[in-house]
């Protein structure tokens, strides 16, 4: 049995159900991202772990045993939240010595480990500083240190990086997947940004009205996504209405796309023809070559936009439709407004999904 | 960024022109009070008097035992009303609402007044014991005094509470709990102490507005000597022209509110915790037997601070001989009094309380106008003056204007000015501070934006930036206008035979215990103060407590 298992979870506030039948298996260890947009209901998943929020139905169990009758002060959980929440009347070391006062454990005790936790953020310098005076990312990391010291059985993590700047966020989520990997605590960790999600998870789930879209690994959900709704939240991709020509017994078919033929995989079920042509810009290289090559599209640039190391392109195929191409490499914006070009893509990275 | 006056502006001449009227109407009295403490011509030095004058120190004695047991028991109504309030949702919350509006909209002379007829010597609840062979103890005195008191400040607690709990970060609660706390010890461990400096500071506020208690105190404290009681009783007999004890009684009472404040700022810069604003805490219900007694005990606290309305109504409509009130025989007369045989006191409280606010919403808009967009050297100065008032009890501030302005080189006693300069004075702060909130939200790039489009600055001002301070100017005016008419115990003091306003007049009726004419023109004065209340917020949808 799974570490953190959640069954058939629901959730409802009045007339609004937010969670539908929610399901989820969490290994020892695992860093867990549920990535989606805001109001999808991933914060309330969150919640419902925490024992904040009441699950309406459904099963909810920690290392076999049902959380469900434990109020959250008695379930060992630790919780990072989207504003800090640190206790502004507290020092950063009272802050972290919290859990283990509540707990009844001897000051020498609390000592040591407040010490052994500052000294894991890199921020023992700071024990005697009040909240108000450190900046949000450090306010973060004492939130980190504040969750972990009681040495819970799961960490919690509400958008810990949305209130932060940029860089400071970069820098973070790399420290809280270092620090989450040298403790092996299990994370579930809610975010809306992709690049999170993608960079510091072992499982991401796209999460969609209440419900997992796609469970999988980072490189599972970005190269592979299963719905156009996966493919269009995690990443910028052309999503193209397609029919295909025929179906190979290896897995690929063959699409007819602007006047050209292309080769992609197809993970339509047997005798379904319609489909969704998913290409993400960066997959797609753009060439001069006037004649005819396999894999190519040809077309023409109706829109170009430089930014710094590469150039987003809009190319115009000879059906009209209008493609994303993101050119990188040397000389990467040298296609001029109205030059014919082909655009060509490895039969790998083209994917046709249900619509 | 403080600038050098530049005088090719309006600006500076319009600072200096309002620093000359604040230190004249504002600091020119203080310092006269402090300085006619030391002895005028051959009277001796007011200090001295006081050390040997037993009624003196043992009234500053009794105000602050007194002013330590309301706020005592102000905390212990209003903070748990606050809470249930802000935490719960319960039957008859909705009643509860209304309790800031009832302590804007009951004068204290009036409440005072009520309490006596319903628990007095010859009061309505005290007569219906009696004729059950039970006698109530006397209501005058401290019995009376923190009963009324209570009633009538703790709603200051309840409101300054309530809106810390509102604003309190509800993840910190849940941070408590998932660190192992029990939902009711993180409110003490964490709760507790993020909004302790909140009821601290409103405490303090009923504390000061205790000790400044002119109305409640003399009409209640009968024999019990307090500080704004004794305070009165010197102004009377010494009158302007050698003014010593009230100065010094004055100057003790200026001096106990300075150090509560300069307390309640040290606590307040101690407890200045920068809390990220996060969400509060959704209100759950309570139903079953422990909803219905939160109702109802919250309820009971809010229909006790509402029996002064309703006794004040019927005793209005009640016929009477001298002080004897025939309740269950219904008139008309008293009502006639007000408005046809003795109408002078409306039409004084009118005109006086209209031009006070006319001219301070005015003089405030533009000068915090000044304070917030044009600063320069002398904004500042603008700026802690004007809010001296807030410091000064409504006693202090009539002794001042007399002893300034009785004779010399301008003698306004007797007067309609010092009527308006009295009520002009005392409830400034309230423009200020209402304009001063709006304008740091007005951002500069507007104005600026007039500026670059050709707009000269003064026409920038009353062009754009007044029409955007609209709102806030009406709920100015109106706050100004409803503490203008209820005041008392400044104008009381200024006041010369016929420019009585309904307040006086209210107040000497109760002394002469004419209680039904003076419920009549309680009433009356009810009306003014409430009908503009409604008017704004139901006809112009002001917001009438954006600043509080």
């Amino acid at each position: 049995m799974s570490f953190l298992t959640l069954q058939n979870i629901q959730k409802s506030f009045g007339p609004v159900q937010v969670v539908h039948n929610f399901d989820m298996a969490i290994e020892k260890g695992e860093f867990v991202s549920f990535l989606g947009p805001s109001g999808c209901g991933k914060t309330t998943i969150l919640r419902m772990i925490a024992g904040f929020e009441k699950p309406s139905g459904g099963t909810l169990t920690i290392a076999g045993k049902d959380q469900r009758p434990l109020k959250p002060n008695q379930r060992n959980i630790g919780m990072v939240f989207q504003a800090y929440a640190l206790f502004p009347n507290m020092t950063v070391h009272d802050n972290v010595a919290f859990g283990l006062k509540v707990a009844g454990k001897a000051k020498a005790e609390i000592d040591a480990r407040v010490k052994e936790m500052l000294a894991l953020i890199r921020l023992d310098h700071l024990a005697d500083r009040f909240p108000y005076q450190m900046s949000g990312g450090q306010q973060q990391r004492v939130a980190l240190a504040r969750a972990l010291a009681v040495k819970p059985q799961l960490l919690l993590l509400d958008e810990p990086l949305s209130a932060l700047d940029a860089k400071i966020r970069v820098s973070l989520r790399e420290e809280i997947r270092l620090i989450q990997q040298k403790l092996g605590i299990t994370t579930v960790f809610v975010t809306h940004d992709q690049e999170e999600a993608l960079s510091m998870s072992d499982q991401i789930g796209v999460m969609n009205k209440g419900k997992v879209e796609q469970l999988g690994t980072p490189k599972e959900i970005y190269s592979t996504p299963r719905t156009a709704y996966v493919a269009d939240f995690v990443g910028a991709a052309n999503r193209i209405d397609v029919s295909i020509s025929d179906a190979n017994a290896d897995g690929t078919a063959h699409i007819q796309l602007g006047g050209a033929s292309i080769l992609a995989r197809n993970t339509l079920p047997a005798a379904t023809r319609d489909g969704i042509l998913i290409m993400r810009p960066e997959d797609l290289r753009l060439s001069a070559n006037a004649s005819a090559e396999a894999q190519a599209l040809p077309g023409t640039v109706v829109k170009r936009q430089y930014l710094g190391g590469k150039t987003s392109y809009k190319l115009a195929l000879a059906d009209d439709t209008v493609i994303s191409v993101e050119s990188h490499g040397d000389n990467h914006d040298g296609f001029d407004i109205g030059t014919k070009v082909m655009a060509t893509i490895d039969p790998s990275k083209a994917v046709v999904i249900a619509s | 960024m403080i600038k050098a006056l530049d005088l090719r502006t309006p600006w500076p001449w319009l600072s200096l022109a309002a620093l000359v009227v604040l230190i004249t109407f504002i600091l020119y009295p203080l310092v006269n009070i402090l300085t006619a403490s030391f002895g005028v011509g051959d009277v001796e030095n007011g200090w001295s008097r006081l050390l040997t004058d037993p009624r003196g120190l043992s009234a500053i004695v009794n105000t602050l035992i007194l002013a330590a047991i309301v706020t005592c028991t102000c905390v212990l109504i209003g903070v748990p009303l606050a809470y249930v309030t802000a935490r719960y949702r319960f039957f008859g919350k909705s009643i509860i609402a209304l309790l800031p509006l009832i302590t804007l909209v009951i004068p204290e002379v009036i409440s005072a007044q009520t309490w006596l007829m319903a628990l007095g010597n010859n009061g309505l609840i005290t007569r219906f014991f009696r004729d059950f062979g039970i006698h109530l103890p006397s209501f005058y005195g401290w019995f009376g005094l923190i009963t009324v008191m209570t009633f009538v400040y703790y709603t200051y607690v309840y409101i300054g509470t309530v809106a810390s709990i509102s604003g309190f970060d509800v993840h910190l609660e849940e941070a408590a709990q998932s660190l192992g706390t029990s939902p009711a010890r993180s409110r003490i461990k964490v709760m507790l102490p993020v909004i302790l400096p909140s009821i601290l500071a409103s405490a303090l506020l009923v504390f000061t507005m205790v000790v400044g208690n002119f109305a409640i105190s003399m009409i209640l404290s009968n024999q019990l000597p307090l500080l704004s009681v004794v305070t009165y009783q010197a102004a009377v007999s010494e009158g302007g022209a050698a003014p010593v004890m009230q100065s010094t009684f004055a100057t003790v009472s200026v001096v106990m509110v300075m150090l509560i404040l300069f307390f309640n700022r040290w606590i307040v810069s101690r407890g200045r915790f920068e809390i990220a604003q996060g969400r509060g805490a959704r209100p759950q219900p309570i139903t079953g037997w422990k909803g219905a007694a939160i109702g109802l005990a919250a309820s009971f606290i809010v229909v006790v601070s509402l029996v002064p309305l309703a006794v004040i109504a019927v005793g209005a409509f009640t016929v009477s001989r001298g002080p004897v009130m025939q309740w269950g025989n219904w008139t008309l007369a008293n009502m006639e009094r007000v408005f046809v045989t003795a109408p002078q006191p409306l039409v004084n409280s009118l005109i006086y309380a209209g031009a006070a606010t006319l001219i301070g919403v005015a003089f405030s808009a533009v000068v915090s106008y000044l304070i917030i967009k044009k600063r320069n050297a002398v904004t500042p100065w603008l700026d802690y003056i004007s809010s001296v008032p807030l410091a000064l009890s409504g006693t202090v501030l009539g002794i001042g204007l007399v002893v300034s302005f009785n004779a010399g080189w301008l003698p306004l006693t007797g007067t309609a000015t010092i009527m308006v300069l009295a009520l002009l004075v005392r409830r400034l702060p309230f423009g200020m501070r209402s304009a001063q909130a709006t304008l740091y939200n007005i951002p500069n790039s507007i104005e600026e934006a007039s500026i670059s489009l050709g707009s000269p600055p003064l026409r920038t001002f009353f062009k754009v930036v007044l029409p955007m301070m609209g709102p806030a100017i009406a709920s100015a005016a109106i706050l100004t206008w409803t503490t203008s008419v209820s005041e008392l115990s400044a104008s009381i003091l200024v006041y010369s035979g016929g420019r009585e306003t309904l307040t006086i007049q209210v107040f000497r009726l109760i002394g002469s215990n004419l209680m039904a004419y003076a419920s009549a023109y309680g009433l009356v004065l009810i009306a003014v103060i409430l009908i503009p209340i409604v008017v704004a917020t139901k006809v112009f949808k002001v917001d009438v407590f954006a600043s509080k």
